[in-house]
């Protein structure tokens, strides 16, 4: 072998070796061994429940395919549910946190501003140039960015828990550099969508860094929140009040979106059954009159009347002919007729009454479309 | 030798005609908004190209929005395609390596060579922008950041310092997927070409779901991560990303330039 051909081959194989090298690195980083942390599945959801008061900071990417209809009246604020988003959260307490959606081009922030706003939240958007107090914090509301960070996320299903529920042991996973311990929660009622939830939380603390949502027998989940970087120390003040350009546009609001808007519609009488599924009081209920939750645990549907006003966009949406409509079902019934639309872990129905004064209802839950059809027939059929 | 390799780049007419389409882009676009006082909605369109009828101080960064995605990539293709290719198609690059000089230090000086066309360019689409938005718009003494906070002229103009570094690193990427290229063929615009072949692929995967395992790698993966510098605080995960895998981009492939260079045979 001549000398040339040896300095060149000792040349290419100096460049393929670094280039095998750097391609590597992040299989063999991805495929360090997970450390083993002992924790059962009952003390990895009581550690998340309690971890309301740890603070943290990091960037959060939330996949949802949840494949809902474009509804005229709840379009903007069902995006988050559809598609990846990805979201910068610092957090103190549960009085002062703060959430921002970041976009290519733009950013929506969302911060806890109790003191001003009666328990509410300032919100500004740099698409509209705008800040508005979201006052005294509706009880029900359709989802933000912020209920779906996976703390609050996973607080909230925990706290849907119901004793038919099971909790499975999961393996540990790492997560934003995280060796993190893992519980899997079972609906127990075979009517339900959600085919289970699982959940990693950081050992130490007990911070939920990833929640799950499958569907009954999906392979992948339909809603994914989990922690990219994860910082568990307290954010700085000034991050947490920041200020905004005296230019921004002032607003306020007790009404964000669809759900609080209904309780202008005052309380519309509501069986105490649909089928089945009983209507929840107390704390496990919403606590915004006008809205009535049905069934237990992880199973639940929620029914939501409709003010004249609001109900005339959503039939146009649902009629003949629409875009809504043709990937639904029609159901006609005694009292009315509805259009059920179901996604692997929702099903929703537009109703529109005829015995009850013109009401119209959306009905939605993580039930299936069968037992949401059975529970709108029930609902119509209710004096 | 990269002295010798900047003063070419410098007098070739294509250079300049280069630079000058770059900065004349967003200057039509200037001229149209300032006529038609038509902007975007926030948060459509280039980043910063709505607030800019408010503030021209931010008129470079919406400036350098508007050339990223294709008109600077172009650019930047067909300079570092022709680095080497250029040389060969015309015969003079045996004359070149002919000198006393090593390969490696040929290679290096067109690599430079390109890198200071990156620079100029990114930095005179940068400053023009200024000039002209300015001009155009006005200037106030704050500006909006994404996150509502406001930022004063010497925030902006610091901020946008560091975008203008941001892309031409992220443009080292396509000029490295050129230079390699250039080592290879003897057309300068199939150099150009491929290296924007390669660019079309990875903008493609990264809007695809199927892709998301490899997305994180992709050269144009963080290409529009410089936004992230007018939040506040800024975002600096995916700009440290970005730097990053534009890092290994660039040894990897010039590596590989220089492998084949090296052996590359300059008779035929």
């Amino acid at each position: 072998m001549s000398v040339v051909s040896r300095q060149t081959r000792r040349r290419w194989a100096t460049v393929v070796a670094a280039t095998g090298f750097l391609a590597a690195v992040p299989a063999l980083l991805a495929a360090r061994p997970v450390g083993a942390v002992a924790m059962s599945a009952h003390e990895v959801v009581a550690a998340a429940a309690a971890s309301a008061g740890v603070p943290h900071q990091g960037l959060v990417q939330i996949d949802a395919s949840l494949g809902l209809p474009t509804l005229p009246v709840v379009s903007d604020e069902t995006k988050i549910l559809s598609g990846t988003t990805r979201v910068r959260t610092w957090w103190s307490t549960s009085a002062s946190w703060r959430v921002d959606t970041i976009t290519g081009t733009g950013e929506e922030i969302t911060i806890a501003d109790p003191a001003s706003t009666g328990g509410g939240v300032r919100q500004w958007s740099f698409e509209n140039n705008s800040v508005t107090d979201v006052l005294y914090g509706p009880a029900v509301r359709l989802p933000r960015a912020d209920d779906l960070v996976p703390p609050q996320a996973a607080r909230r299903l925990i706290g849907w828990l119901g004793p038919q529920d099971k909790v499975l042991p999961l393996g540990a996973r790492r997560i934003a550099g995280v060796d993190a311990a893992g519980a899997e929660l079972v609906p127990g009622n075979p009517a339900g969508t959600i085919g289970h939830i699982d959940l990693w939380v950081e050992p130490a603390s007990g911070l939920p860094v990833q929640v799950d949502i499958y569907s009954r027998g999906g392979t992948r989940p339909v809603v994914s929140s989990r922690f990219l970087d994860l910082d568990l120390t307290r954010p700085a003040p000034d991050v947490l009040s920041p200020s905004f350009v005296s230019t921004a546009q002032q607003d306020s609001t007790s009404e964000p979106d669809l759900l609080a808007r209904v309780n202008a519609l005052g309380s519309v009488p509501l069986p105490d059954h649909l089928g089945s599924l009983r209507q929840l009081t107390g704390p496990a209920a919403t606590g915004l009159h006008g809205i009535a939750v049905y069934g237990e645990g992880l199973t639940r549907v929620f029914v939501i009347p409709l003010p004249d006003r609001l109900a005339g966009d959503v039939y146009d949406a649902v009629a003949p002919g629409s875009s809504v409509a043709a990937g639904g079902t029609r159901l006609t019934v005694p009292g009315g007729q509805a259009t059920v639309l179901s996604t692997p872990l929702l099903s929703l129905a537009v109703v529109s009454g005829q015995r009850q004064g013109g009401h119209g209802y959306i009905v939605v839950g993580s039930v299936t479309a069968t037992a949401l059809k059975t529970a709108v027939t029930a609902l119509l059929a209710s004096p | 030798m990269i002295r010798v390799e900047i003063r070419k780049l410098m007098r070739r007419p294509r250079t300049w005609i280069s630079i000058v389409l770059l900065c004349l882009l967003p200057a039509i676009v200037a001229v149209l908004l300032r006529v038609t006082h038509l902007g975007p909605r926030p948060g459509e369109g280039p980043a910063f190209l709505s607030a800019v009828l408010a503030n021209g101080t931010l008129f470079p960064a919406a400036a350098l929005g508007i050339v990223l995605p294709l008109f600077l990539p172009v650019a930047v293709a067909v300079i570092a395609g022709d680095a080497v290719a250029g040389e060969a198609s015309v015969g003079t690059l045996r004359y070149l390596l002919t000198r006393p000089v090593g390969r490696t230090r040929v290679l290096v000086a067109k690599l430079v060579s390109v890198l200071v066309f990156l620079f100029v360019a990114v930095s005179a689409v940068a400053v023009t922008a200024y000039v002209i938005g300015t001009a155009l718009f006005g200037s106030q003494p704050l500006a909006t950041s994404l996150s509502g906070a406001p930022l004063t002229t010497a925030q902006v103009v610091q901020r946008t310092v560091v975008v203008v570094l941001y892309i031409a690193w992220s443009m080292i990427g396509v000029a490295s997927v050129a230079l390699l290229l250039s080592t290879i063929t003897d057309s300068a615009l199939g150099a150009a070409i491929g290296a924007l072949a390669a660019l079309v692929l990875s903008q493609v995967l990264v809007t695809l779901d199927a892709a998301n395992a490899v997305k994180p790698y992709l050269p144009t993966r963080y290409w529009l991560s410089w936004v992230d510098l007018f939040r506040d605080p800024i975002l600096w995960s995916d700009i440290e990303r970005g730097v990053l895998v534009q890092g290994v981009y660039v040894v990897v492939l010039l590596g590989f330039a220089w492998a084949n260079f090296m052996t590359k045979d300059i008779t035929s």
